[in-house]
């Protein structure tokens, strides 16, 4: 009974933010010390406050869907090439920095060379800004994955007398399938949630969903901020509920 | 590995071939037609705070299509206040750049003086912008900026004065001098606090003026034995208080809208704004009680002109003039002074106006709860110099939060 | 292909690091006047950049330790229960959350005024906001701690089960069992040290991303002392000129501690592997 409790308690804890979250955004004076808001309200989502939510989820998806498949090919096939270099711990440990470096401060020592390149405050720079953030983390992903076996397949397409191109299109991505659609929903993920960096090479001028929530915090907003919350963890809830592994990456955390 | 080499070149290209280049044409001699026609089909980028949701929306909803419509000019506004601008055209200074990735900006008091100080301001163009004829430069409010000429770097654009902000039902008569505040704080601790950020110092220099003695003590440049003496006193006045302050004064909120949220829940009884119609639009988007009203304290509270300004570096000067002066003309000023859209003051002289505007900026609609300009008017305080600003940002945080 | 991988996943980093270090000794950007140490003393001295790092350390490993902590304590008391397919499911829902509409919740639910500090006043428990604990913006971080442990253990009780399927941890216990072990020794001897060993990279590499948290700290945080990502980003967005300098002195501070940190990661998992084969 006592486990029972316990396991509800820590359901609830997990999955009450997604009930709040649509309830906040739905309500319209919801203030100390009343329990439930004074009205509900659909105001906020039929747009009569005049928000850009088409064009601020449009943006975010217009970064997370190129910086996915960008970061999973070029880490896909810089993997097979590092993975099987003499010099390859070398590689993995150079790997590892940016990717545990944090993004924000991150983005502060590349800025100089964006705003040299004028790359600052455009689309195209924050692309590639997150596209350098999550290539070492793609190439990660994939470095455990090309292991013994994978190396005596590809060796197989040569002494059948294949092609290196062979062996990525008939061979190494077919087998490959479900790992790299666990590491294009990964990148999706982290593009689609990343703040800090495309705060500050956007310098706001890339509107983005997080961009958003943070911009009606900052007007004290709460209902719309809630709204621009829900927008957010629907597509990894969605996700989530096609396939739990494209959302946990346990496999990526093994070193 | 092709499709990576694809990839990259073709982020290469739009990365390079994104702007749409203004035609060039020297924004200082060519002849206003001629500089309106230049600007047609450009894109001006924009950086201003976006900390309410009626500005946003007029900018967003009205400005942007209008001038895309009358000029063919896209407005590209991004979120940015006073350090951060100055930061980012000082990042692109530091970079060695020519050319700003800002054509525009919303600025006034000491970000006017730091981007002066690094020589990061275009000018001087208003008077050339055709509008301009109708802004009442005689009215030191709009004339100066911080005690500064404006010599043309920047443009007024609207005209504010502190207001704080009360709920008559928890406050049924707010204290106006700094006595009763005292007495008020004491009597209600955890309840008032002051926000360290620009309306939070913006008050404090009110308070110092008030307890300087008289409305211009701080008149005319920085100086630095009257800040000395008069901060002293006001330091003084606030640590005497301080414990009795949300959080027995040991934190400070630093945003305003932690405030206004604060105060819509009850945990503070006083927010404040430096516009002075702000409690009316908060009622309206049901964030504030409709039982909430603003005062300002008898020994006044500052009034002060916010301006438009143009970055050295700017690509597109001609695009941002063009839309400078929209936005100064008649039309925008009317409808920003309407207080269910902004309700921000108008910096034009009314008196100069061709013959319709003028009836219609006498017929605007009313405020509901916010005081009407001409009752705050003679409260109004002039800004002091800029170096007052950025000194009591930088001693509230060592003696204040830091004791 | 090496190449790209150096010119993308390599060189920015590297170059901004270089260039950081550069500007910190007054080489480069348009206050630079020539080598000085002058921002390295100033920087050095002020305390506030050391109290960010014991404070980033010390959050980071509180909501470590705490989720490890509640995540074995859950799996032991729940086990079989997890593994039912639709509470499994319902186990990943937090990880669709994002950091900053998990602060965004903190803030509304643990705020004076926020949902708890609200039902504590209906059970009549609180008169008004100010007798609710402060928890958001508080001296103590609580409220980011809490928001951090919400964004962490959800995720390290995932991968305890994984680990648990994965190092045959049914089979393990039973073995244990009949040679005679009881329960409690079964945890202590046998389940605890296995997991923690398969654990521990993961356990230091969720460190250092914690160490580097920014949108919760940010939004839940306090001014001073700030945690490390907040308090560096702030000293970069500030336009007095000291704080330039100071600012490129604190990521080439950050940068070390995370270079010592990725090295011990590394040992960790080659000890790991070597163990394991």
């Amino acid at each position: 009974m006592m486990r029972r409790l316990l396991l509800a308690l820590v359901l609830a804890l997990f999955v009450l933010p997604f009930a709040f979250l649509p309830a906040l955004s739905l309500a319209g004076q919801w203030r100390y010390p009343d329990l439930l808001p004074l009205e509900w309200t659909l105001s906020h989502w039929m747009g009569a406050t005049g928000r850009h939510w088409a064009t601020d989820a449009a943006t975010s998806l217009a970064l997370a869907l190129p910086v996915a498949c960008a970061s999973t090919a070029a880490g896909f096939i810089s993997a097979r090439f590092l993975a099987w270099h003499p010099k390859r711990r070398l590689w993995l440990t150079l790997a590892y920095f940016p990717y545990a470096f944090s993004p924000v401060i991150y983005a502060h020592c590349l800025k100089y060379f964006f705003n040299v390149s004028q790359l600052s405050g455009t689309f195209a720079g924050v692309l590639l800004a997150q596209f350098i953030l999550t290539y070492p983390f793609a190439i990660l992903l994939f470095f455990s994955h090309f292991d013994r076996r994978m190396r005596a397949m590809e060796d197989l397409v040569y002494t059948l007398g294949g092609s290196m191109w062979t062996a990525f299109r008939r061979v190494l991505v077919p087998v490959s399938r479900p790992a790299l659609l666990v590491c294009f929903f990964q990148v999706f993920l982290i593009s689609w949630f990343e703040y800090g960096l495309t705060s500050v090479i956007g310098l706001g001028q890339v509107r983005t969903l997080t961009i958003a929530v943070f911009q009606y915090i900052g007007e004290a907003n709460v209902y719309v901020a809630a709204l621009a919350a829900c927008l957010i963890c629907l597509p990894p809830l969605a996700l989530l509920w096609l396939n739990q592994r494209y959302v946990f990456r346990s496999s990526s955390w093994q070193g | 590995m092709k499709s990576i080499y694809l990839l990259f070149t073709f982020l290469l290209f739009i990365a390079c071939g994104g702007n749409n280049r203004p035609p060039q044409i020297d924004p200082d001699k060519a002849p206003w037609p001629d500089l309106e026609a230049a600007a047609k089909g450009t894109t001006v980028r924009m950086m201003m705070w976006q900390g309410d949701p009626l500005i946003n929306r007029y900018m967003s909803e009205w400005v942007v299509p209008e001038l895309k419509k009358r000029y063919g000019i896209d407005l590209n506004i991004a979120p940015g206040q006073g350090n951060e601008i100055v930061k980012a055209l000082l990042a692109e200074k530091d970079a060695g750049l020519q050319e700003s990735s800002l054509d525009l900006c919303w600025i006034n008091g000491e970000t006017f003086f730091q981007l002066r100080q690094i020589e990061a301001l275009y000018g001087p163009f208003a008077k050339r912008l055709p509008n301009a004829q109708y802004i009442d430069f005689q009215n030191p409010f709009v004339a100066f900026d911080f005690q500064q000429p404006v010599d043309g770097y920047e443009c007024p654009w609207g005209n504010v004065q502190l207001a704080l902000i009360y709920d008559t039902l928890r406050t049924p008569a707010p204290p106006r001098t700094l006595q009763a505040f005292e007495a008020y704080v004491r009597a209600h601790p955890g309840k008032c606090t002051i926000p360290y950020e620009f309306t939070g110092m913006t008050l404090l220099k009110s308070w110092m003026i008030a307890l300087a003695g008289s409305p211009d003590a701080l008149d005319g440049p920085f100086d630095e034995a009257k800040y000395g003496r008069y901060s002293a006193i006001l330091f003084d006045y606030i640590n005497r208080i301080k414990p009795y302050f949300w959080r027995k004064g040991e934190t400070f909120p630093e945003s305003l809208s932690a405030m206004h949220q604060m105060f819509a829940n009850s945990e503070l009884d006083f927010t404040m704004s430096n516009n002075d119609n702000e409690v009316d639009n908060k009622i309206l988007q049901g964030i504030f009680p409709p039982t909430a009203r603003s005062f300002v304290f008898e020994s006044g509270t500052i009034q002060n002109s916010h301006f438009l300004g143009i970055p050295a570096g700017a690509r597109n000067k001609a695009g941002a003039m063009a839309a400078i002066n929209f936005l100064i003309g008649p039309e925008a000023q009317l409808r920003k002074l309407d207080p269910s859209v902004w309700g921000d003051g108008t910096v034009l002289d009314v008196a100069k106006l061709p013959g319709t505007w003028k009836t219609q900026f006498e017929h605007i609609p009313g405020r509901k709860n916010a005081l009407p300009r001409a009752a705050i008017q003679p409260y109004a305080l002039k800004e002091p110099a800029p170096e007052y600003m950025i000194r009591l940002y930088d001693d509230f945080r060592k003696r204040v939060i830091g004791r | 292909m090496i190449i790209f991988f150096l010119l993308f996943g390599v060189l920015p980093l590297a170059a901004g690091l270089v260039f950081t270090l550069l500007y910190s000794l007054g080489l480069a950007g348009s206050l630079g006047e020539g080598f000085t140490l002058q921002y390295w003393h100033a920087a050095l001295r002020d305390g506030e950049l050391w109290q960010s790092l014991a404070l980033s350390a010390a959050v980071s490993i509180a909501a470590v330790l705490l989720s490890t902590l509640a995540a074995f304590a859950v799996l032991f008391a729940c086990r079989p229960l997890l593994e039912q397919k639709r509470v499994h499911y319902l186990l990943h829902w937090p990880l669709a959350m994002p950091p900053v509409v998990a602060a965004f919740v903190s803030f509304q639910w643990l705020g004076n005024s926020g949902v708890l500090s609200r039902v504590a006043h209906a059970l009549g428990w609180s008169a008004d906001t100010g007798d609710f604990p402060a928890l958001i913006n508080d001296p103590y971080y609580l409220g980011v701690l809490l928001t951090l442990l919400l964004l962490s253990f959800p995720f390290f009780l995932l991968l305890l089960l994984n680990h648990y399927r994965s190092a045959q941890m049914g089979e393990l216990a039973q073995l244990a069992a009949t040679l005679g072990a009881g329960a409690g020794q079964i945890r202590r001897h046998v389940a605890i040290p296995v997991l923690l060993q398969r654990m521990r990279p993961t356990l230091l590499l969720y460190f250092v991303f914690l160490f580097g948290a920014f949108e919760v700290a940010l939004l839940l945080g306090r001014q001073s002392p700030a945690m490390i990502s907040v308090f560096i980003h702030r000293k970069f967005n500030k336009f007095n000129l000291l704080d330039l300098p100071v600012a490129n002195v604190a990521t080439v501070v950050y940068a070390l501690f995370i270079v010592a940190l990725i090295a011990a990661f590394l040992q960790l998992a080659r000890d790991k592997n070597t163990a394991g084969t």
